[in-house]
């Protein structure tokens, strides 16, 4: 090739000379299911009404700074400030009273009562009559995957675990992902993880909660929608695509066969495609309808051993100290954290009421 | 009607008239698509799963972007950017395959083989020589989307031919 020819061939390697594809309207399409609509928050033009809603935002974050908790990850039942309203929500979900107390703390830093009541989980994903598995979500619907984890004590592992096996129900396609139990006696433990359905969580978690002494628990909610959103419109792309190959193999005998080979060959790159998408999709919509509950159980030890009445005095004495000494650590480190953890509520609310501030008087009087 | 410049169509976009992407869409689709075909060995699907994407980027950027570079040097490095992830994606399925829309000019296996020394290239120099070949396009248009000074194209797209010339003449030579 000379010069000439490759200059030609990368200009017209570089062109596009394709049908009018309207890339841009299907873009637009997927993104209306995922974001508010540009254009919106047109009446918050003034600036003064932005003022007033920073100002409002700013009060509200410094509020949350003071008022609000933000419970630890999974850590076990100690000292710490659990609002009433979370106990509230907490009761709610384990089917209890309010005025209860509550049994343990939950993490639900990223799961709300809100967030739990929505419809979608299980509805997500539908067992066709044909036993393959179709999604069907709402437009708007999000899809929240849960996953949940426990840690019991029980003084009959072996006994809890077998419990925890009987929690599912197969009639709902739920499943043990596994199941290990170790040792004998007061030193025995188990891990079971169960898949259960997600509309059943709650009732699943309340379950476990009566098998054994709970130790720590946690929730944890990861949002999924973008990602299904972001598959699903590369799928309704890609069948696209494959319904135009289809269309030219139909009118394959004004092919070469060079282009019929060549034709074969796209189709099946795109049909390969097309199946790793719809497997991404079905697995999403798995993690969603199921969700995933790990609990782990740990025996309890034998009795303490008999001692005489002096050395019981100084092992209560001993035992006195240090419990003081954690008392004083437990109060001194929830100090710190009411003052360090909510430095960005602080310093976030104090920059908005300044931006507000300003924005009140950059308004011509 | 005075025509607007890309930037304000973005703004009207992204102020809630779908209209401006559409016009946008109607200046810039053909050249992105073209980039992309170039820059992922002419495989045309990929590409148009590509610029689609780039168009969510796009539409979810839109009321972010901010006039220190032009539109169209954002989109078209926006296409750049997906173009090599998708490069990566896709590395493991696909051959270069110029020329799937059968359309007039060198034979078709020069332009495989073209592709094929096109691939061979590295990135940087790929990515050179696509945009200063595309409809459109200038050096200077290339040096703001790659984000590099003119010189650094000029040098690159003259190595870049260097070596396409040198692995076509191999190949030639390896066949006569």
């Amino acid at each position: 090739m000379n010069e000439q020819q490759i200059e030609h061939g990368l200009r017209e390697m570089s062109t596009w000379t394709g049908d009018d594809t309207r890339l841009w309207e299907q873009a637009l399409e997927a993104e209306r299911g995922r974001m508010p609509r540009p254009g919106r928050t047109g009446w918050v033009r003034s600036p003064r009404m932005a003022a007033a809603l920073l100002a409002a935002a700013g009060a509200g974050v410094v509020l949350m700074g003071v008022l609000g908790d933000q419970p630890e990850r999974g850590t076990p039942g100690g000292a710490g400030i659990v609002p009433r309203e979370l106990d509230r929500a907490q009761a709610s979900h384990a089917g209890r009273s309010s005025d209860q107390p509550p049994r343990m703390r939950d993490n639900l830093s990223s799961y709300s009562a809100d967030s739990r009541t929505q419809p979608p989980l299980a509805s997500a994903l539908v067992v066709l009559a044909d036993g393959s598995e179709e999604l069907q979500q709402p437009a708007d619907a999000r899809q929240i995957a849960y996953s949940a984890s426990a840690t019991l004590r029980s003084s009959d592992v072996h006994h809890a675990a077998d419990t925890l096996r009987t929690l599912i129900r197969t009639d709902q396609g739920e499943y043990i992902e596994s199941a290990v139990v170790r040792g004998e006696g007061g030193s025995a433990t188990a891990r079971v993880v169960l898949r259960v359905s997600s509309e059943r969580l709650d009732e699943v978690l309340a379950a476990v909660r009566g098998i054994g002494d709970v130790v720590s628990e946690s929730v944890q909610a990861e949002d999924l929608t973008s990602q299904l959103v972001d598959v699903e419109a590369r799928l309704r792309n890609e069948r696209r695509v494959e319904a135009e190959l289809l269309e030219l193999m139909e009118a394959r005998e004004e092919l070469d066969l060079e282009g019929l080979v060549r034709l074969r060959r796209e189709l099946g790159q795109v049909r390969g495609r097309i199946e790793q998408m719809e497997a991404q999709r079905l697995a999403m919509a798995r993690r969603v309808s199921l969700s995933t509950v790990r609990v782990d159980v740990e025996g309890r030890q034998s009795p303490p051993r008999t001692e005489s009445g002096w050395s019981r005095f100084l092992r209560g004495l001993g035992d006195a100290w240090s419990d003081g000494i954690w008392t004083l650590a437990g109060s001194v480190q929830a100090i710190l954290a009411f003052l360090v953890g909510r430095v960005i509520w602080w310093v976030g609310g104090l920059l908005i009421l300044i931006t507000a501030w300003r924005l009140w008087k950059r308004q011509p009087r | 009607m005075v025509e607007r410049s890309d930037e304000q169509l973005l703004r009207a976009f992204a102020a809630g008239e779908d209209a401006a992407l559409a016009e946008l869409a109607a200046r810039h689709e053909a050249g992105m698509l073209g980039v992309a075909r170039g820059l992922l060995g002419g495989n045309d699907a990929l590409a148009r799963e590509v610029v689609q994407e780039a168009w969510v980027r796009v539409i979810r950027g839109a009321g972010r972007f901010r006039a220190d570079a032009a539109a169209r040097t954002w989109l078209y490095r926006i296409v750049v950017t997906r173009c090599a992830d998708a490069r990566g994606r896709e590395a493991r399925a696909h051959r270069p395959r110029a020329g799937e829309n059968g359309r007039d000019g060198i034979p078709p296996a020069d332009r495989v083989r073209l592709a094929e020394a096109l691939a061979g290239l590295s990135p940087e120099h790929r990515e050179t020589v696509v945009l200063c070949y595309a409809r459109g396009m200038t050096q200077a248009d290339a040096a703001a989307v790659l984000g590099i000074p003119l010189g650094t194209v000029k040098s690159r797209l003259h190595t870049a031919m260097g070596r396409l010339r040198t692995a076509l003449d191999e190949e030639d030579g390896g066949r006569s």
